[in-house]
C-alpha cells in the first residue's frame, strides 16, 4: 500500500496494491496512475460513480470460493444510452478479478485474460457461433463501449469518452459467459460465469431505500433513495428513475411520449424522442407496483406494448419489466387471453441448432418449436435498461416444453434469449395484490392439465374405485344368484315338417322368481332351422316368448321376473323347406333353463368401462395438445 | 366438456345400476307377451303365436286355435 496525494489537487490517494496502480481521485477525479519508477502521473478526468446506481460500493467485502476480496474500483461503461458497471476486485490472495453488473445480471471474470488469435472485431455478428481460444462461444453482442464514469482503484487509468470494441459471448451450454475486447492492440478473451449477488457473500452493500432483501443484509453507510425524479420535457410530468443505474430509455406514463435518458457526471437528463399527448395503453399491473415474484421483492418498471401480425391481424400482447436492485430484472408478460408469463433472461444459448432441428435444448429439456415472428413494439411506458422505441422490430421464436418456454429475439445489434414459466392470473394477482382477469383459451405454453402423473394416478385411482365395486356386486351377484336348471331336454327334428313339443315343464316358486335363462345349443348352422320357444303359464295364462331364433347351433333369451306358477315349455322347431330330410335327421337343438341364473353381462360391461378412465386421460392429453399446436406455426 | 369427470359420474351411476341388477336379479330378456286362453292352457300345442321376421321361411303352422295373436 502507497499513501501519496493528488498530483491534480493534492488530496491524499492510496495505491492499495500493484495490481492496482492507477486511483480516481475522489476530490478532483483526475485519474492518477502511479508508474514503474512510482512516480505518480495525471493520466486525464474521469466522471464521478453517482452514488445511487447499484446496491454495490466501493469498500464491499465479500467471499467466492473460500476467498476473501474487496472491491477497490468501479468502471461505469455505455454504449449509446445503454449503461452498465464493471467492479474492480482485489482477493485477500492478491488475485483480482471483474464483476460485471448491467442488464439485470452479475458476472464474475475471476481469470486472467488470454490473447487468441484470429478474433476479428468486424466479422462478429449476433447470433454467430465462434471458436476463440479453447472454446465455442455464441456471439451476444458486438459493440463499442464508452468509459463514463469512475472510482476508486483500477489496473489502468481511464478517463471519460475513452472507447474500445468488445464482443460479449455466451457458451452453448449456458454454463459459462465470456467477453472479448480491443482495448490494446491485441483481442483480450475474458471468461467467466453468471453469479447471484448473495453467492458474494457481500458485506458492505449500499442499503436502497424501500428495499430489502432476505439475504443481503449487511448494509454499509447512509440509505440512499433510488429513485430519481425527472421532469418529463413534453408535459412537465413526474418521471420517477427507480433503477437509474440501468435505464436509458422511459415512456412517460402521463403523456406517452419517449423520452431518451443521458447521464453526464452521473446527472441523469431526459430529452424526448417523440411527443405525445396521452399514453396509449394501460399496464394491468400499475408502475411502481411491488410485488413478490420467486421469493424475492421486484417492483414494475417499465411496460411495453407488443404485437405480432399475422394475415394483416395484430396479435398483442404486454409486457412488464420487473427491478430488483439486489436481484436484477425480469418480465412478466401477458397475451390478450390473459396468460401469464415470467421471463428471464437467459445466461447462455441452448445446446442444439434451432433453425435446423426445429428444436432447441437446454438443461437437460427438449423444447419444441411453436411460432415464429416479427415483434413490433406498439408503445413503451416507464423505464428500459436498454433503447426500445415504438415501431422497433425483433424477430422471435419462440420454443415451448410447458409450462416452460424459451424465446429468441434478434435484432441488428444482439440477440437474447430468454426463459419463461407459465404463471395463472391468480398467482400473478397475488403476488401484486391486484385483481387480474382469468386466463381463457389456450396460450403456448399453458400447461396441460392432463400431462403428469397426477391426473394418470387419479385416473387409475378411479378405475380401481370402479372396478373393485364391479367385482364386488359381481360376486354378491353370483352368490346371490340360485343358477338352479331346471329343464335340460333334447329335441329332435322330423322330416322337413314343423314340430311342436310341449313335454317340457318348468316351475317358478314365488320366492325364486328373479329370472329364467334359457341356453338353446344344438347342430345346426345357421338358417337350416328355426326354433320358437314359448312358457305358457298354465293358471294365469301368463306367456312369455324368450327364444325365437334361427341361431340353434347357439345361443340364449332371458325371462325377467315371471309370474310364480307352473309353466308348459312349448318348442316349436321349423326347418327351413330348403333343408333336405337326410341332413334334418342328424340335426337336434339341446335346451337348457336356469331358474335364478346371474347375468354376468353388466359386470363384464362395468369392467371395461372402468378401464375408460387411463384412456381417457390419455385422450384429453392429445386433445389439449392438438388444440396448442393448432395454434402455432406448425398446424 | 370434462369427461373423465363424466365418466366419473356415469360410473357411480353405474354402480348403483349394479346394485339393481344384483339385488333383483334383472335381465334384459322378454317380459309377459300375452294371457292365454284357458283352452290354449288346456292344449299347449294349439298355441298360436304370430312369428315375424324369418324370411324365406314359411310361418309355424302348427296348432289350431286360440284366435288370439301373439306381438304385432
Amino acid at each position: 500500500m502507497l499513501s501519496s496525494s493528488c498530483p491534480s489537487c493534492g488530496s491524499p490517494l492510496v495505491f492499495q496494491h500493484a495490481a492496482a496502480p492507477a486511483v480516481v481521485c475522489g476530490a478532483c477525479q483526475a485519474t492518477v496512475v502511479r508508474d514503474d519508477l512510482d512516480e505518480l502521473v495525471v493520466a486525464g478526468k474521469v466522471a464521478a460513480f453517482g452514488r445511487d446506481l447499484s446496491p454495490l460500493q466501493v469498500g464491499v467485502r465479500g467471499e467466492w470460493g473460500g476467498r476473501g476480496f474487496e472491491i477497490v474500483g468501479v468502471l461505469r461503461k455505455g454504449r449509446d444510452a445503454v449503461r452498465w458497471n464493471e467492479w474492480f476486485l482485489l482477493f485477500d490472495d492478491e488475485g483480482t478479478a471483474w464483476l460485471g453488473e448491467g442488464h439485470g445480471l452479475f458476472q464474475l471474470f475471476e481469470s486472467p485474460p488470454s490473447y487468441p488469435k484470429g478474433a476479428h472485431f468486424s466479422a462478429l455478428r449476433p447470433g454467430q457461433q465462434i471458436q476463440v481460444g479453447l472454446g465455442t462461444w455464441w456471439v451476444l453482442e458486438a459493440s463499442v463501449a464508452e468509459v463514463v464514469a469512475a472510482e476508486g482503484s483500477l489496473p489502468f487509468p481511464v478517463v471519460t469518452g475513452q472507447s474500445w470494441p468488445y464482443a460479449d459471448l455466451r457458451a452453448p451450454d449456458g454454463r459459462g459467459v465470456a467477453t472479448l475486447d480491443w482495448a490494446d492492440d491485441e483481442c483480450a478473451l475474458w471468461t467467466g460465469r453468471v453469479v447471484g449477488l448473495e453467492a458474494l457473500e457481500p458485506v458492505g452493500l449500499r442499503a436502497l431505500a424501500g428495499w430489502s432483501d432476505p439475504v443481503m443484509v449487511a448494509f454499509e453507510g447512509p440509505e440512499v433513495t433510488a429513485t430519481r425524479t425527472l421532469k418529463c420535457p413534453n408535459c412537465s410530468g413526474d418521471l420517477d428513475i427507480r433503477n437509474p443505474g440501468a435505464s436509458a430509455h422511459v415512456g412517460c406514463e402521463y403523456c406517452g411520449s419517449e423520452i431518451a435518458l443521458s447521464e453526464l457526471e452521473s446527472t441523469l437528463s431526459a430529452k424526448v424522442l417523440s411527443a405525445s399527448t396521452e399514453p396509449r395503453f394501460q399496464p394491468p399491473i400499475p408502475l411502481g407496483s411491488k410485488g413478490e415474484l420467486g421469493g424475492h421483492e421486484v417492483q414494475v418498471i417499465g411496460a411495453m406494448r407488443r404485437a405480432v401480425s399475422w394475415e394483416g391481424q395484430l396479435f398483442p400482447w404486454t409486457e412488464l419489466f420487473l427491478y430488483n436492485p439486489y436481484r436484477g430484472t425480469s418480465w412478466l408478460s401477458v397475451d390478450q387471453r390473459g396468460h401469464w408469463n415470467h421471463i428471464t433472461r437467459m445466461v447462455g444459448f441452448p445446446d442444439s441448432d434451432p433453425y435446423r432441428s426445429g428444436r432447441v435444448e437446454w438443461r437437460g429439456d427438449v423444447y419444441r418449436h411453436y411460432q415464429g415472428g416479427q415483434a413490433q413494439v406498439l408503445a413503451v411506458l416507464g423505464e428500459f435498461d436498454w433503447e426500445v422505441r415504438q415501431g422497433d422490430l425483433a424477430l422471435t421464436d419462440d420454443y415451448v416444453d410447458p409450462p416452460g418456454m424459451i424465446g429468441m429475439e434478434k435484432t441488428g445489434e444482439e440477440i437474447t434469449w430468454t426463459s419463461s414459466r407459465y404463471m395463472t392470473a391468480d398467482e400473478v394477482g397475488a403476488a401484486f395484490g391486484v385483481e387480474l382477469r382469468s386466463a381463457s383459451g389456450m396460450s403456448p405454453n399453458v400447461p396441460n392439465p392432463w400431462a403428469g402423473t397426477a391426473p394418470m394416478r387419479k385416473s387409475l385411482v378411479g378405475m380401481g374405485v370402479l372396478a373393485a365395486l364391479a367385482l364386488l356386486f359381481w360376486v354378491f351377484s353370483a352368490f346371490v344368484s340360485a343358477g338352479d336348471v331346471v329343464l335340460e331336454q333334447t329335441y329332435l327334428f322330423d322330416e322337413a315338417a314343423s314340430k311342436v313339443d310341449v313335454s317340457g315343464t318348468v316351475t317358478v316358486p314365488d320366492a325364486m322368481r328373479r329370472n329364467l335363462k334359457l341356453s338353446l345349443s344344438g347342430n345346426m348352422p345357421r338358417g337350416e332351422a328355426q326354433v320358437h320357444v314359448a312358457l305358457i303359464n298354465t293358471v294365469s295364462g301368463a306367456v312369455y316368448l324368450p327364444l325365437d331364433t334361427r341361431q340353434v347351433n347357439r345361443t340364449s333369451g332371458w325371462v325377467g321376473r315371471p309370474e310364480p306358477g307352473d309353466y308348459v315349455v312349448r318348442v316349436e322347431l321349423v326347418p327351413n323347406p330348403a333343408t333336405s330330410s337326410e341332413v334334418l335327421r342328424k340335426r337336434s337343438a339341446k335346451l337348457e333353463i336356469t331358474r335364478d341364473a346371474p347375468w354376468h353381462l353388466p359386470y363384464v360391461l362395468a369392467l371395461f368401462y372402468a378401464m375408460l378412465a387411463p384412456v381417457l386421460v390419455v385422450m384429453m392429453r392429445s386433445r389439449f395438445e392438438g388444440s396448442r399446436w393448432a395454434e402455432s406455426d406448425h398446424a | 366438456m370434462n369427461l373423465p369427470r363424466i365418466h366419473l359420474w356415469l360410473g357411480l351411476a353405474g354402480c348403483g345400476l349394479l346394485v339393481w341388477f344384483s339385488l333383483t336379479g334383472a335381465v334384459p330378456g322378454s317380459h309377459k307377451t300375452d294371457t292365454a286362453t284357458v283352452s290354449v292352457r288346456d292344449n299347449p300345442t294349439s298355441y298360436r303365436p304370430s312369428y315375424v321376421g324369418f324370411y324365406g321361411f314359411t310361418r309355424p303352422s302348427s296348432g289350431s286355435g286360440g284366435g288370439y295373436r301373439v306381438g304385432k
